[in-house]
């Protein structure tokens, strides 16, 4: 078991390197960790918008309202990678968002916060978060800003009170220089800046230099494999109608056909609109890098691509709510099975699950 | 100007002076002030209960005159707690010493804010008036305790009063005549919690935490625990969402 994890490691590494000899380097130098002093105030104030991949969408975030900044990026990273953040100093946002794993928990059907205690859900992998209308797998935020204080609150999770977050951070006058440098001078900690700060830091990760982008782009050698291409193709005419390109998802809610388990009891989007109409549906996820966010699904039940897989060959628990694209739904037989499951792999973006700028901060960073 | 007044201002309540008028919300418990924590009280509904928390938000304080102009209030919101009187007084900038004939606010916040972000000031999530799990400012927030409520943990209730999205929108404007038109500097606006809980009997009336239908029936006797001191408890209250006038 351990050997097999070192193994993968190994080959996520190899891949790692061949990937940011091919791809480059990321295109943000400015943004990119803590190489550029931030005592200059000019350095600190240095804009940092995200990359708007060519082809994309405009980002739902208005950045007019919060603009990134190198140093509010960099603020917002140290408070990710906190676990001070928790109320026993245990838990940070990464212990759930890990980012070799796509910013999800794997091996964890569900997640657990402080004293061990299990939440209900499979943690979201963060991802092109700036696109996305609405957060959760119920859709019950309605804003990147805000989304930081389910954690933080959820007993389950980090069980804490963002009052309790600005009061820790103000005794500090490392975070408190922070701020200033983030926030135009202001060092006063409130419980605003935090989450804007956290919104800069996780809007920039942005997911767009898989193999699948390439190949969409046409990049010098970037070719897909018979079996790839068959995969796209079949993606296309079976999953893209949910799995929108480029984002691979159309941020919807839907019933896709799982038997509800009987100790979550977990109606998805209907806790929010109470309309018995949105029983059983959840988000709709992104699937960049699903091939290391596992487990799958909104309560984690399958661990392997291929048992997503299978459950889509034709397995569904009827009930009023399911997606009606899945009542009619054609089988899906072994090989297609396979050849989508290659296409998937397309989907990992090495650089992303690599990328200096949102890594663990150096102790030093400023 | 400043300096010149310091030296008499003392024990740190420094009042700024501001050419205008005030509205003083007055929290009230029946006829008693709102003591947080303070002794039982006896609600028109019957319940006994004990206030550990009450606070809510107001905005967009209009004065209405005699001679039919009106005066608004700068845009803003202010969380009035009961806990701290600082955050009673309401300042109306420049507001004309003219003879008001009635008075109109909003309680709770609009859906722009809920859907705004994190914002600041008295907006701040952290203040603990904002919902985690449902994005969404909590408009009025009231907690206790009562025996009418055995089977709770120490007894206690909490309405947290909020939800912008239609049908169940619980910002409320409030309108109040003045039975007598007032030239008062300062005008005492009482919230009278104890109108509020006894509106209903605590027993029939489950705790409110989420947005939705209860809440809205909520915000409705909210808005019906205002009163201006020293006038006839006749008050009107409309949701912002409905396009009638004042009923």
């Amino acid at each position: 078991m351990h050997l097999t994890k070192q193994h993968l490691l190994l080959v996520g590494a190899a891949i790692t390197l061949l990937g940011v000899v091919a791809f480059g380097p990321p295109p943000d130098p400015a943004d990119r960790g803590a190489e550029i002093p931030l005592s200059n105030p000019a350095a600190a104030e240095q804009a940092a918008p995200i990359e708007q991949p060519a082809g994309w969408p405009k980002p739902r975030y208005d950045f007019a309202q919060n603009p990134r900044t190198v140093a509010g990026v960099r603020l917002g990273r140290h408070l990710f990678y906190d676990p001070a953040l928790s109320r026993d100093g245990t838990v940070s946002c990464a212990s759930c968002h890990l980012q070799a794993t796509g910013f999800t928990h794997v091996d964890h059907a569900v997640s657990h916060g402080i004293d061990g205690r299990l939440g209900t859900r499979n943690s979201i992998a963060l991802v092109n978060l700036a696109w996305a209308p609405s957060f959760h797998w119920d859709g019950g935020v309605n804003h990147l800003d805000v989304q930081p204080l389910n954690p933080l609150t959820n007993p389950a999770e980090m069980d804490n009170a963002l009052a309790t977050v600005v009061t820790g951070l103000n005794r500090s006058a490392a975070y408190r220089a922070r701020f200033a440098r983030a926030f135009r001078g202001d060092s006063v900690v409130t419980g605003q800046h935090v989450l804007l700060a956290l919104a800069q830091f996780t809007s920039g990760l942005v997911s767009y230099r898989s193999r699948y982008d390439r190949y969409i782009r046409h990049a010098p050698g970037a070719d897909f494999t018979p079996s790839e291409l068959t995969g796209l193709t079949l993606f296309r005419a079976r999953c893209a109608s949910c799995h929108r390109e480029p984002l691979f998802t159309d941020y919807s809610f839907r019933n896709n056909g799982l038997a509800p388990d009987s100790l979550l009891r977990d109606a998805g989007r209907a806790g929010i609109t109470h309309k018995s109409a949105d029983s059983l549906r959840f988000r709709v996820p992104s699937l960049r890098n699903i091939e290391r966010t596992a487990p799958y699904m909104h309560d984690g039940r399958f661990r392997r691509l291929r048992d997503v897989l299978h459950h889509y060959a034709g397995s569904f628990h009827q009930s009023p709510t399911l997606d009606p694209t899945l009542r009619t739904a054609a089988p899906l037989s072994a090989d297609e099975q396979k050849d989508l499951i290659a296409f998937l792999l397309t989907l990992t973006d090495p650089e992303f699950l690599t990328d200096p700028r949102f890594a663990y901060p150096a102790p030093a960073a400023d | 100007m400043l300096v010149l007044l310091l030296p008499i201002c003392v024990g740190g309540a420094c009042p700024v002076p501001m050419v205008g008028r005030w509205i003083e919300v007055l929290p009230m418990l029946g006829d008693d002030h709102l003591y947080i924590g303070g002794l039982p009280f006896r609600t028109p509904a019957d319940d006994e209960v004990s206030v550990t928390e009450c606070r809510f938000y107001v905005s967009g304080f209009t004065l209405f005159f005699a001679d039919s102009t009106t005066y608004h209030a700068p845009a803003g919101y202010q969380l009035i707690d009961a806990e701290k009187k600082a955050s009673w007084s309401v300042p109306l900038p420049y507001a004309p010493m003219k003879a008001v004939v009635a008075v109109s606010f909003v309680v709770g916040v609009d859906s722009a804010a809920s859907m705004g972000g994190a914002l600041g000031g008295p907006l701040d999530p952290a203040l603990g008036m904002y919902w985690a799990w449902q994005s969404g400012y909590i408009n009025a927030k009231i907690e206790g305790i009562s025996p009418s409520r055995p089977a709770a943990a120490r007894h206690r209730f909490a309405f947290h009063i909020g939800g912008y999205a239609a049908p169940y929108a619980t910002r409320r404007t409030v309108w109040m005549p003045l039975a007598r038109p007032s030239e008062a500097k300062s005008l005492t606006l009482v919230a009278d919690v104890g109108q509020w809980l006894g509106a209903a009997p605590l027993a029939a009336t489950p705790d409110v935490l989420v947005p939705g239908a209860a809440a809205a029936v909520q915000a409705d006797r909210l808005a019906a625990m205002f009163r201006i001191e020293g006038d006839t408890p006749k008050k009107f209250f409309s949701s912002t969402l409905s396009v009638d006038a004042p009923h």
